[in-house]
């Protein structure tokens, strides 16, 4: 029954992944896949501060099911983080490997230091 | 009053109908991502295999669907404009996840697991990338 709530919650994270990656996007000016990074680097912050949140307390299943697993699940993408990368790689030869190369590492530690700042403030709560 | 760096037919093409079924698109096709997500995960939990392999499984899956049908849309002359918003967007999208991937890295690192975190996060990395490729690549050729 879970995946029923997370697919509800997944569709309005993919909504706003879709309309808050669009507009910086748009904002930003640049051919860099900035709209993906900031998507994903919010998310992993929201679900290490969620993840925070839950540890040591009693939260609904469900609860964290729709905001973690279905929002923010919905809300982030991994694919389109590698296929973008794919794409940069693509155009520009070894600028542009380098360029991937850089967009596979910084996110992946940003993401993971964002992850574990949200969670510290989560347990602080 | 800073003037919107948008083009006026950005502004033109946001107030459209078709952004908007497009949006429609997106929630639906993320419905089913994410519920599709939910679904392995079950899966996964009814093995004795570690949840990991759930995440991995999904974001490997999805970047290699993601890759192949990017680009046998752009090589394809005519295509729906709610294909890559529906499927790609929407169900790839949403199947796949950041947010849980970079959460699980951290608890590794928490809980002393420097050695699996690692190699998890490299790993979904490396094969990501590779999976991605071999989808565009795929999906380029006729």
């Amino acid at each position: 029954m879970t995946w029923v709530v997370v697919g509800v919650f997944g569709a309005f994270g993919a909504l706003a992944r879709y309309g808050v990656s669009g507009m910086v996007q748009r904002l930003w000016r640049t051919t860099f896949p900035v709209g993906t990074l900031v998507v994903n680097l919010t998310g992993a912050f929201a679900a290490g501060v969620l993840a925070g949140l839950v540890t040591g307390r009693v939260l609904s299943d469900l609860l964290v099911a729709a905001a973690a697993v279905g929002f923010l699940g919905g809300y982030s993408t991994f694919s389109t983080w590698m296929v973008e990368t794919v794409l940069a790689g693509e155009t520009g030869g070894g600028a542009g490997i380098r360029r991937a190369a850089e967009n596979l590492v910084v996110p992946l530690v940003a993401g993971v230091v964002l992850a574990g700042i949200g969670y510290a403030l989560g347990r602080w709560f | 009053m800073v003037a919107s760096p948008l083009s006026v037919t950005d502004r033109l093409s946001l107030s459209t109908s078709i952004t908007g079924r497009r949006r429609v698109a997106v929630a639906a096709g993320g419905a089913v991502g994410a519920a599709g997500r939910a679904l392995v995960v079950e899966l996964v939990e009814a093995t004795n295999v570690d949840l990991l392999w759930a995440t991995f499984s999904v974001n490997i899956l999805g970047s290699l669907l993601l890759g192949y049908l990017v680009a046998r849309h752009a090589a394809r002359a005519r295509s729906s404009p709610f294909l890559i918003p529906f499927a790609g967007v929407g169900v790839l999208g949403a199947f796949t996840t950041f947010s849980l991937f970079s959460t699980e890295v951290f608890e590794l690192t928490r809980s002393g697991d420097w050695a699996i975190a690692v190699v998890y996060a490299f790993g979904s990395l490396a094969v990501g990338f590779v999976a991605a490729l071999a989808g565009v690549r795929f999906g380029g050729s006729r």
